[in-house]
């Protein structure tokens, strides 16, 4: 049966692509690749030019300058409906006025399929993403998860060369949503598809994604596989975006780099080059014990979370997030004194 | 405030919603079911109007000229609202006020308009000589005339009950469409037939229920050639003074037109829409 | 066929085609403003120079005059009326539920369904009987109730569109449920208000059917006058006394547009449709 789902063998490439809306620039010149099988995730805030780009991949915006090639083929110039993509939307867009069998089949019919591969395409289509039963349902019947499955179901069935998928769970609540990319990593593996994935919750983008792309402005800061991306960031912007950051202050001098906090100086380890050091919350430690030779700060603000308390300790003008699983030892009291440990080494982050 | 005296606000109006129109209205369906010697309940009336020949047949024909207006008002109706909703704000602007305007200016003013381009010796037939034509259609007191006026006076709400249906369409289903691979015959047959279709059941009967009413036009344009059964009407309360038989085809014509809205309601709301 | 080659000639088709249909809607009006300037009394094509004759003909019509005057008197008392009426009625009618809130739809907008031909024959049927034909009061009432569905559901539609939290904020902040009507919900809906007032206006100024059965020689509204001009004489003064009509509707056109927009009056909101 795996073979019937195989999809992607193609890459994406896109070079030097431009857009602009009126005066607004949406898209700066991205050049960028999606490997054969790879899963890329389009990150970042609204408008920073990522469902553009999205978009003028499917074909529904022509880019101003640049090239859109699917392996070999520049596609910049073909229609949308010779593109042979598939898409997902955040809004599901299934037609409501046909059952789940038909909506899945409607890319099928469109290509002159005959009817006996249809039914049994469909059928393996919505075998994959488990909604065998509901062929004869209306959409409305059906829920959001549902309706998202059906809608992925649809984009896969005619064995698309790309697979775009646009915020696709935007709509859904919260515990859905996790569950909903579990189900779709797992749906795009069995497939072997090639996806361009657009989102800008970073939990989902490094759920999902086999690289990740941080995008702001219309331009790609960042990409990488996520946890390259997450523990070396290049920019200040990146560190934030993707995960929380403390930012710190380096100094240079006498071939050392020290972290600065507040009156303290500590000598650090790092990586990459920049003005900012990148201490993410769950790396910085809080000692409760006296003495020792510790920055120490004050804590100003204990937040349970369930699987960890976030605390927000002051030294020196600074603020410094802290995240502390639970059970790492007793909670720190408000107006308490602690310790700060830093890890050995940091990334340095470009402003 | 509680809701029942919230709703109370709307007492006047109901009141004199009933006492000046449902009521009128039931009485005079009411007094139609009277003899002419004033015998209660009797069918008098309407078997007289059953084998009048005319009665019989003016309303069948105003049905039949019903139905080709309403036919008419939808597939010209149709092209505009898609340009409507497809086109930029210049095309909605130019048809919005093409199709608001004559709305806002009476029935009376139309109608003499169309007198003066389709009667005898009229604006089209001067345009018709520029031409060359030397025997030009006649375009008034005849069916054409009225089927053109009546087509001019109720197209416009056509149009804006297709494109409310219209824009309620999900333009990402376009995409989606497309994406698929379907063409432009194949997208209009599998996306925008079936859901414009409710608009389309209700603009048809909203339109075939105006023809049935209508008598400015059918009697201006028409002039004797062509009657219909609210002239039949208005001439026997105006021109014969038998209020009673009037009252009768009033009462026809308000059932017919009821029954056609009934049957909308049930009909026109297909399985998958739940709004 | 080249996909962009057929989408380009369907764009033009498509302009070709709203062109035509622009122009047949808009040529009666066209029209018989052309005839309103026309030197001559018959139908002349190309025209031959202009004149105002006919504006002067119809400045020494006493009829149409007075028909004129009488039509705009009583479109300003009733837009008034049928607006308190409106307004109350859409406020209560928000506050029912179920059966009393379809029923309550759907007698509101009856007069839309019930062909004004036979609204004619009943309420003259009426009037007759209580000596209410050809007053003023007669019509000014068969008015109000031909364009109460205009400006309910106008009404309607800003009601249902307001932001409520607005007035739940003036009821936490202590205001009285008349002050939270006053100071917020009407407030808020002003464009409702405004545009159903300026449809009302040009319905009864307009109104032509139901006026026809209830109007008598002492109180003919502009459009039962043009009517009956039209019967008697063939000259084109009634064209100057149209062309009046048209231009109110045209400033009603653009009035209700700039206030609240044309499209969103006249293209029903799914929450405001007619319920049958």
């Amino acid at each position: 049966m795996a073979e019937h789902h195989q999809v992607g063998g193609t890459g994406l490439r896109l070079e030097g692509v431009r857009k602009r809306f009126g005066g607004q620039v949406a898209v700066a010149g991205v050049t960028l690749e999606v490997r054969p099988g790879e899963t890329l995730v389009l990150l970042g805030p609204s408008g920073c030019g990522k469902t553009t780009l999205l978009r003028i991949v499917a074909g529904l915006e022509r880019p101003d300058a640049g090239q859109v090639l699917f392996g070999e083929r520049d596609v910049t110039g073909v229609p949308v409906r010779q593109r042979g993509v598939g898409m997902v939307f955040q809004s599901y867009a299934l037609f409501p006025h046909l059952t789940v069998a038909d909506n899945v089949a409607y890319g099928l019919r469109a290509r002159g399929v005959a009817e006996a591969d249809v039914t049994r395409r469909v059928a393996d289509a919505l075998a994959l993403v488990d909604l065998v039963g509901r062929e004869r349902h209306y959409p409305a019947q059906l829920s959001g998860g549902q309706q998202q499955r059906v809608a992925i179901a649809r984009a896969l069935v005619v064995r698309p060369a790309l697979l775009l998928l646009d915020e696709p769970f935007g709509a859904l609540d919260l515990k859905l949503r996790r569950r909903m990319q579990l189900e779709l990593r797992g749906v795009l593996r069995r497939a072997g598809a090639t996806a361009l994935h657009v989102t800008h919750d970073q939990e989902e983008a490094l759920a999902l994604a086999d690289r990740v792309a941080v995008m702001r402005d219309g331009r790609v800061e960042q990409i990488g596989a996520g946890e390259e991306v997450y523990a070396r960031p290049r920019t200040a912007f990146v560190a934030s975006f993707l995960g929380e950051a403390n930012l710190l202050p380096v100094e240079t001098g006498s071939g050392a780099v020290r972290v600065v906090l507040g009156d303290a100086r500590v000598p650090m380890r790092t990586t990459g080059s920049g003005t900012l050091a990148c201490l993410r919350p769950e790396h910085l430690r809080l000692s409760d014990e006296a003495g020792g030779a510790q920055p120490r700060g004050t804590v100003r603000s204990a937040v349970f979370l369930g699987e960890a308390t976030v605390y927000e300790v002051a030294l020196g003008g600074v603020t410094l997030k802290a995240r502390v699983p639970a059970g790492a030892g007793d909670p720190l009291v408000v107006g308490r004194e602690v310790g700060i440990l830093l890890p050995e080494q940091l990334p340095l982050v470009e402003a | 405030m509680t809701a029942r005296r919230a709703m109370l606000a709307a007492t006047p109006a109901v009141a004199l919603l009933l006492v000046l129109f449902a009521a009128p209205v039931a009485g005079m369906v009411v007094g139609s079911f009277r003899a002419r010697d004033g015998a209660f309940p009797s069918l008098e009336l309407y078997q007289l109007l059953a084998t009048q020949d005319l009665f019989v047949r003016v309303f069948a024909e105003t049905i039949a000229l019903g139905l080709a207006v309403t036919a008419i008002c939808l597939v010209l109706g149709l092209p505009l609202a898609w340009a409507y909703v497809r086109g930029g704000a210049a095309t909605r602007n130019v048809l919005l006020f093409a199709v608001a305007a004559p709305l806002l200016i009476s029935m009376v003013v139309r109608v003499y308009g169309w007198t003066i381009l389709l009667g005898p010796g009229g604006l089209l037939d001067h345009v018709f000589e520029a031409f060359g034509v030397l025997d030009p259609p006649r375009l008034m007191y005849n069916m054409t005339g009225v089927i053109i006026g009546m087509v001019h006076v109720f197209l416009p709400f056509m149009v804006l009950t297709l494109v409310s249906s219209l824009v309620r369409i999900d333009l990402r289903l376009y995409e989606s469409a497309a994406i698929l691979g379907a063409g432009w015959w194949r997208t209009h047959r599998t996306v925008t037939v079936p859901l414009i279709r409710p608009g389309i059941v209700a603009g048809s009967v909203l339109v075939f229920a105006l023809t049935q009413g209508a008598f400015v036009t059918p009697l201006v344009l028409g002039g004797t050639a062509v009657k219909v059964t609210a002239t039949l009407v208005y001439t026997d309360i105006f021109v014969l003074f038998d209020w009673p038989r009037a009252t009768a085809m009033a009462t026809v014509l308000l059932v017919a037109v009821l029954g056609i809205v009934v049957v909308q309601s049930r009909v026109g709301r297909p399985a998958w829409m739940t709004r | 066929m080249d996909d962009a080659l057929s989408a380009r000639l369907r764009a033009a088709a498509s302009a070709v085609y709203v062109a035509l249909a622009v122009v047949f809607l808009v040529a009666p009006l066209v029209v018989v403003v052309y005839t309103a300037f026309s030197p001559v009394v018959y139908t002349q094509f190309p025209p031959r120079g202009a004149s105002l004759q006919w504006f002067e003909s119809l400045w020494r019509s006493p009829q149409l005059l007075s028909a004129l005057a009488r039509s705009i008197g009583i479109a300003v008392v009733v837009v008034p009326v049928t607006g308190v009426l409106a307004v109350a009625a859409a406020l209560g009618l928000e506050a029912a539920r179920g059966r009393e809130r379809s029923a309550g739809e759907m007698l509101f907008q009856s007069p839309l369904i019930v062909p004004q031909l036979i609204f004619g024959v009943a309420l003259l049927q009426l009037y007759a009987a209580i000596q209410l034909a050809d007053t003023l009061p007669g019509v000014v009432l068969a008015h109000i109730i031909v364009g109460f569905p205009f400006f309910f559901r106008a009404v309607q539609v800003s009601l249902a569109g307001r932001d409520r939290a607005l007035e739940d904020a003036a009821e936490s902040l202590g205001a009285s449920p008349l002050r939270v009507l006053l100071t917020v919900t009407l407030p808020g809906i002003r464009a409702g208000v405004v545009s159903g007032a300026v449809f009302t206006f040009v319905d009864s100024f307009d109104q032509f059917t139901v006026s026809l059965f209830v109007v008598g020689s002492h109180t003919e509204t502009l459009p039962v006058a043009i009517y009956n001009y039209l019967f008697l004489n063939s000259d084109p003064t009634v064209a100057a006394i149209s062309t009046v009509v048209v231009a109110i509707g045209a400033v009603a056109a653009i009035v209700a547009h700039r206030l609240v927009g044309l499209d969103r009056l006249l293209i029903t909101d799914r929450r405001a449709a007619v319920a049958a």
